[in-house]
């Protein structure tokens, strides 16, 4: 089995059934490797719930290293959560709407258990029109922006979103919007606050999408956050996909409105083959028959690969609705581009951490 | 809040500071604290699961309440 091969079976773990990675211990540099792999990816859970399974062999000192990595995660992912309520109060203080996204929300809601879902940072969906108060109001208690804004009043216009980080460099993601590009103008924010299912956090409730707009946020992000669908992610989509009580019409009609019908095809698709997941479910099915028309393709495309932040602001033009709002927007990223910004936000804007 | 690790339970109080793990005994107590519990009853509950005798774990889990409510991670009234 290669390294990436391993990795990627550890990364799908328990999704069904079990089966046999390694049966016995793996050479010093190989395991070195893979736990160096696993960090990165953010699998160490799942690395660890195969090794004690017996799915995976290791010595009495490997499996101390991979303790030491979970306690590791575990301890980052607290205070993380620590942060999120922290942050989830200053907004509520100030009235402003938001959702908690990704990590901590997919932890507790969608995980059999939260300690088998690692996460970087904290991800809040802010309602558009409070965005700017959200910054200020954040950036008051030391919470500021990593770089500046690509033009005055950009991010709270057109936007994807803002990084902040703390004073010892936890960061916030403040997401305006889900994905930048075409697919996000055509995800409507409104339709997002429309529901809420809440989790909690230690004692502190906190909102998140619900249920089948979370399972198309996991669609968007696996397939569109970065320029090759990382492991944690399509996770996240087979979890979500795997419920009983997902409403498959719902997320038709959503995906439907939001044109990304397509990405959740693509989404689905990708999870199914890179975890060799045998169990066709109504989704899967659905999804292996699904033909993107040739705009959904070429949509999809512009996410992949050696991915141009410009082309995709720029294919955003069509599905930005007045022709002010497009020329206001097509006038902030050519000043942005002759300040030579675009350089210094790209990665912010085109890679999606999970 | 917490999370469950292979050492046992990891805790960090609401006011943050560093998290804590708690072991073996300790995990099973923080367990059954997540609605309130006597002290005693929780002594009683400990010696049971663990055979272990109830004055000895009376006297442990007193250390281990203080201990806790110490770090702002539990409330002893």
């Amino acid at each position: 089995m290669t390294e990436q091969s391993l990795l990627t079976s550890v990364a799908g773990y328990g999704l069904r059934g079990g089966g046999v990675l390694a049966d016995e211990p793996l050479s010093e540099e190989r395991w070195g490797q893979l736990l160096s792999n696993v960090r990165a990816e953010r699998v160490v859970p799942q690395l660890l719930h195969a090794a004690t399974d017996g799915a995976i062999t290791c010595s009495g000192e490997q499996m101390r290293d991979l303790e030491q990595a979970q306690l590791d995660a575990m301890a980052h992912v607290l205070q993380l959560d620590h942060l999120l309520v922290e942050v989830a109060s200053i907004l509520e203080s100030s009235e402003i709407r938001f959702r908690v996204l990704k990590g901590s929300a997919l932890a507790h809601l969608d995980y059999s258990d939260p300690s088998l879902r690692c996460y970087g940072d904290v991800d809040l969906l802010i309602d558009q029109t409070r965005y700017a108060d959200a910054i200020e109001a954040l950036g008051d208690v030391g919470i500021t922006r990593r770089s500046a804004e690509v033009s005055p009043g950009f991010d709270s216009r057109f936007g994807k979103g803002t990084t902040l980080v703390t004073d010892v460099g936890y960061e916030v993601d403040l997401h305006r919007m889900l994905v930048f590009g075409p697919f996000g103008v055509t995800i409507t924010p409104e339709e997002l606050f429309a529901r809420e299912e809440g989790f909690i956090v230690g004692s502190t409730p906190l909102p998140a999408l619900a249920l089948e707009e979370r399972f198309l946020h996991a669609c968007v992000h696996a397939v569109l956050g970065s320029a090759r669908p990382r492991l944690i992610p399509l996770r996240d989509v087979a979890e979500i996909a795997f419920r009983d009580d997902l409403d498959l019409a719902l997320v038709h009609r959503l995906a439907v409105g939001w044109n990304a019908a397509s990405v959740v095809a693509a989404a689905v698709t990708t999870a199914w083959d890179t975890f060799a997941l045998a169990d066709a479910i109504a989704l899967s099915v659905w999804a292996a028959g699904y033909e993107p028309t040739a705009r959904e393709a070429r949509a999809l495309r512009m996410y992949r690969g050696r991915r141009s932040w410009s082309a995709q602001a720029i294919a955003s033009l069509p599905v930005i609705p007045g022709w002010k709002t497009r020329a206001d927007y097509t006038r902030a990223l050519l000043a942005a581009a002759v300040r030579g910004r675009y350089t210094r936000d790209r990665p912010r804007l085109s890679t999606g951490a999970p | 809040m917490s999370r469950r690790v292979p050492q046992g339970v990891l805790l960090l109080a609401a006011e943050g500071g560093d998290p804590v793990v708690l072991s073996a005994t300790g995990e099973v107590a923080w367990r059954a604290l997540d609605s309130p519990l006597a002290v005693t009853d929780l002594a009683g509950l400990l010696a049971d699961a663990f055979g272990a005798d109830p004055d000895v774990v009376g006297r442990d889990v007193a250390a281990m309440l203080d201990d806790l409510a110490a770090r702002g991670l539990a409330e002893v009234s």
